[in-house]
């Protein structure tokens, strides 16, 4: 991805990164969709159409897709009516329902406004235990439940899981679940990258999502870190730990230009533990490093504690000798 | 220069003894009587000793006393090594007094950062018994390690880990060598669930053992003094591992206790193991690869045993035993490249890039419980840094502690006592709620009913704080067979497999590596379904200490490839395999090698014939 960039061109892209971020994916951005592919993993059995969802500057920000989806084995459940929406590293970020098709619980129940809450709270955490769950330990069939609406039955949810569902809609949770978060994603990504391009990279970074920075992070060669360091610096402030930790470990340290040397040292004080940890390691790896490193971390020694301290000294007599 | 050696000799019997004479060395943990203060021995090759921890959350513990006997009248200067466990701009948390024959010394305890000797105070003794108290004044995890009288005003005792050392042994008259020497077919080091599996396993095939555990109680982890409970799969043991597993409860419960006396009772049954509670090992002998004793010292009188055997277990953890007779072992996370570890779904959270030390973490769990009464706590400033706004009542395993610059044995005291900080400051902001309107998921979700919140917490009273950390991993020792997320990932089948496993592969990351503002202190599972799996014989002995096996978490083993198998009927599955090699061993006068490359169908079939 080594881009060679003209003054004007990184003035008018800096301009759009500014606008654009994964955050801003909400729909007064949007303004335009298109077909991007048709979703039809074996599991589920019709096909979705996915839309990559594009704004003003004609630059894509996420995908979207309407879905009517069966979601039970046992014609207790209503179809799910919901438009879906997934950043461009196939994140999923939230649905809306659609007009005149509200969600509905078991016997046909409505949701309520803490059930939508709910299952947002459930689709928006990929470390759900549903991800470890096969369809049939869901429900607790000794247990039964007796429909009013329609004739049939149906078993309880189990207690250790119903934390991790929308009661009453167990089964449409778990479908749901493994639909925004299973397969769609790796295909969402493989239309990403046919369409990748400096500005989404530039709008990845950018990301809340640290799946979505690390998506883009990952397709840079380490040149690139530094080439393209005012981004990444951005990216490291407002990047949580993981993420500025594994930036720190990709910079070919130290830097060609002196002044970005310092401008990392800089950023020192705004790092959480982690990274800090992480920086002083890079920084005290080589005699080199050592020399160009230590006298820059000078007006920061305040901020670090014993054992950081303890470092900085050990490298320091290390490398001096 | 036989003369000068004579003459150098008579003078250091001439100074020990005077020495002797007007200087009185009080170990804090040899007390008669401790009243409240516990014995802790968790960071001896740290610091240098167990210590007396006045463990009272909150509420100030009970006198210990104890008698010393002074040879020469005169003026002393009383030094008494201790620590501020929190230096900061608060009153130290854990301050004390000392007391002798009643008399309070002029200065409070407890003061300066690190271990260190800090002044009493003067007094005048005469010839004849005095008594010591240690006084708490908070509750909150004050610390005593030793006190020395002296009246040379001059004198300077040393701070530098070896020459205090060194120091202790001449003051006390002790030498580091034990006199005393026990011999058995096999010692087993560490009573957690895998060791005391192993010295079951062992004695039932007719070895004389005996099991070296630091604690009053066996258990390790699953003790009542830890209190996690045991998960995983019995595998070819169920018999020998429902002597030693407990019930599911929720970890932290008091039902530990009861698990506490069936564990106890049924190693006791075996009359050829021989317990050694309260024993915690400091040396491991080695030569030409081949560990030829372990030295353990009992953790208040100081009484040191040397244990002789052709075969040792280190079922430490901490691989204490391989570390000190030179086993070659592995710390921290490797890259995920190493072993090609990676697992998509969750990235980096799964295996860094990049090693690092980020470990699972320790933990101390702890709860509380309604007096019926309003129950004050006090105010707990030096815990806030740690603490900051999060309240909890209670702990689970979630509380967890790993950091990129502390190692889980080395910095183990800082660990815990940074659990300590958490604990307190999150129980104080459980009942000091800030009162706030409900944002609008609370109103949607239910409403919040302050008056009620605060009437709970007002009477909520903590009811159990461990002092203990709970360790997850820490040095995994080298066997022949490096065990991978992998050999779990791919049920990898084993011509030598002996522990067998169904539970998920579940690795911990600390939730602020996410999001920086969450506690430093919480951790989140992440959970790998693999299909069962098992873990071959050639990761339970060590690649280069030829008659040295392990059980535990210290197998041989990545960080992932522990993931799965670091619960505890899993560790203990491997204590009683090794248990059964061992015997094997001896039969043949093998090592634990010889037993895979010779006897591996005869072991084998001898695994079978457990259920």
């Amino acid at each position: 991805m080594q881009i060679l960039r003209q003054k004007w061109y990184v003035i008018i892209l800096l301009f759009l990164v500014h606008s654009l971020n994964a955050a801003t994916f909400s729909s007064d951005s949007v303004t335009a969709s298109k077909k991007a592919f048709v979703f039809k993993p074996d599991e589920f059995a019709v096909g979705n159409i996915i839309k990559i969802c594009s704004n003003a500057h004609l630059l894509p920000v996420g995908y979207e897709s309407e879905i009517n989806m069966p979601v039970c084995d046992d014609k207790l459940c209503a179809n799910v009516f919901l438009k879906i929406k997934w950043d461009l590293a196939g994140n999923f970020l939230r649905f809306d329902t659609l007009a005149g098709k509200p969600l509905t619980k078991f016997d046909h129940k409505r949701f309520v406004d803490a059930d939508y809450i709910k299952l947002g709270q459930i689709l928006n955490d990929r470390n759900s235990i549903l991800r470890l769950l096969e369809k049939d330990e869901l429900i607790d069939k000794s247990i039964k439940l007796k429909a009013t609406t329609v004739d049939a039955v149906t078993g309880a949810t189990p207690a250790t899981i119903k934390n991790a569902v929308v009661e009453g809609a167990v089964y449409s949770t778990y479908v749901l679940w493994h639909f925004v978060n299973g397969s769609v994603r790796d295909s969402i990504r493989t239309f990403t990258l046919r369409n990748y391009s400096e500005s989404i990279s530039d709008q990845m970074l950018l990301s809340h999502n640290y799946e979505t920075q690390l998506f883009a992070l990952k397709r840079m060669i380490p040149n690139d870190y530094e080439l393209h360091s005012e981004i990444i610096f951005r990216a490291m402030r407002q990047g949580s730990p993981l993420i500025r930790a594994y930036i720190i470990n990709k910079f070919q340290l130290p830097f060609q230009d002196k002044l970005k040397n310092q401008e990392l040292v800089s950023i020192f004080p705004e790092l959480d533990g982690y990274s800090r940890s992480v920086l002083l390691d890079r920084i005290t790896a080589s005699k080199e490093i050592v020399a160009i490193f230590l006298p820059l971390m000078t007006p920061y020694l305040t901020l670090l504690d014993q054992k950081q301290t303890n470092k900085l000294k050990a490298a320091s007599q290390t490398y001096s000798k | 220069m036989y003369k000068l050696f004579l003459f150098s000799l008579m003078t250091i019997f001439y100074i020990s003894g005077y020495t002797q004479k007007n200087a009185v060395l009080i170990e804090a943990e040899s007390f008669a009587n401790k009243g409240g203060w516990v014995v802790d021995p968790q960071f001896v090759e740290q610091m240098g000793s167990p210590y007396l921890l006045a463990h009272g959350m909150g509420i100030p513990v009970k006198d210990a006393t104890t008698e010393m006997k002074v040879e020469r009248p005169g003026l002393y200067m009383v030094w008494v090594r201790t620590k501020n466990w929190v230096p900061g701009k608060w009153d130290a948390p854990g301050r004390f007094n000392l007391l002798i024959d009643g008399k309070k010394l002029e200065r409070t305890l407890g003061l300066n950062p690190d271990w260190n000797w800090e002044f009493a105070g003067k007094v005048q003794l005469s010839k004849g018994t005095k008594k010591l108290t240690l006084h708490d004044l908070t509750g909150f995890e004050g610390r005593c390690d030793a006190i020395y009288l002296t009246t040379d005003e001059s004198e300077k005792m040393p701070d530098d880990k070896d020459a205090l050392k060194n120091w202790r042994s001449q003051k006390l008259g002790m030498s580091i060598i034990p006199k005393k020497t026990v011999q058995y077919d096999l010692v087993v080091v560490g009573g957690g669930i895998a060791g005391s599996a192993a010295a079951i396993a062992a004695a039932e095939q007719g070895m004389k053992v005996a099991l070296i555990h630091d604690r009053p109680v066996l258990g390790g982890n699953a003790s009542s003094e830890i209190r996690v409970h045991t998960l995983g799969i019995y595998g070819k043991f169920e018999r020998i591992l429902k002597m030693l597993d407990t019930e599911h409860y929720p970890n932290g419960s008091a039902e530990a206790l009861k698990d506490d006396q069936k564990r106890m009772a049924n190693v006791e049954k075996y009359k050829n193991t021989s317990p050694f509670l309260n024993f915690r090992a400091y040396a491991a002998s080695a030569e030409n690869q081949k560990i030829t004793s372990v030295d353990a010292r009992q953790t208040s009188t100081g009484e040191m045993i040397r244990f002789i055997a052709p075969l040792f277990i280190d079922s430490t953890g901490d691989g204490w035993i391989g570390y000190w007779a030179g086993a070659e072992y592995n710390y921290g996370r490797e890259s995920s490249s190493q072993y090609n570890e990676v697992w998509d779904a969750h990235g980096l959270l799964w295996s860094p890039e990049t090693p690092d030390n980020m470990v699972m973490g320790s933990s101390v769990l702890w709860g509380s419980e309604n007096a019926g009464k309003k129950v004050q706590f006090p105010e707990v400033p030096w815990a806030m840094d740690v603490a900051k706004k999060y309240a909890e009542k209670n702990g689970e395993w979630q509380w967890e502690y790993s950091s990129n610059d502390l190692n889980q044995i080395d910095d183990a005291e800082t660990i815990r006592d940074h659990m300590f900080q958490a604990i307190y400051g999150s129980f104080y902001n459980y009942k000091h709620p800030i009162t706030k309107k409900p944002n609008a998921d609370q109103a949607v979700i239910g409403s919040v009913d302050n008056i009620k919140q605060q009437q709970r917490a007002d009477s909520l009273q903590l009811k159990w704080v461990s002092y203990l950390l709970g360790k997850r991993e820490s040095r995994r020792l080298v066997g022949d067979y490096l065990y991978t997320f992998n050999d779990e990932k791919d049920s990898k089948q084993f011509e030598d497999a002996v522990v067998f496993e169904t539970r998920e592969v579940d690795v911990h990351y600390q939730v602020n590596l996410l999001d920086q503002d969450k506690p430093n202190f919480l951790s989140e599972a992440m959970f790998y379904k693999a299909k069962p799996y098992s873990i071959p014989y050639r990761s339970l002995y060590s690649k280069n200490i030829s008659n040295l096996f392990m059980a535990g978490r210290n197998f041989s083993c990545t960080h992932v490839g522990l993931g799965g198998p670091r619960v505890m009927r899993t560790t203990g599955q491997m204590g009683a395999a090794v248990g059964i090699a061992a015997s094997v061993c001896k039969k043949y006068n093998a090592t634990p090698r010889d037993v895979y490359q010779s006897h591996l169908k005869e072991y084998l079939d001898l695994i079978e014939s457990q259920k």
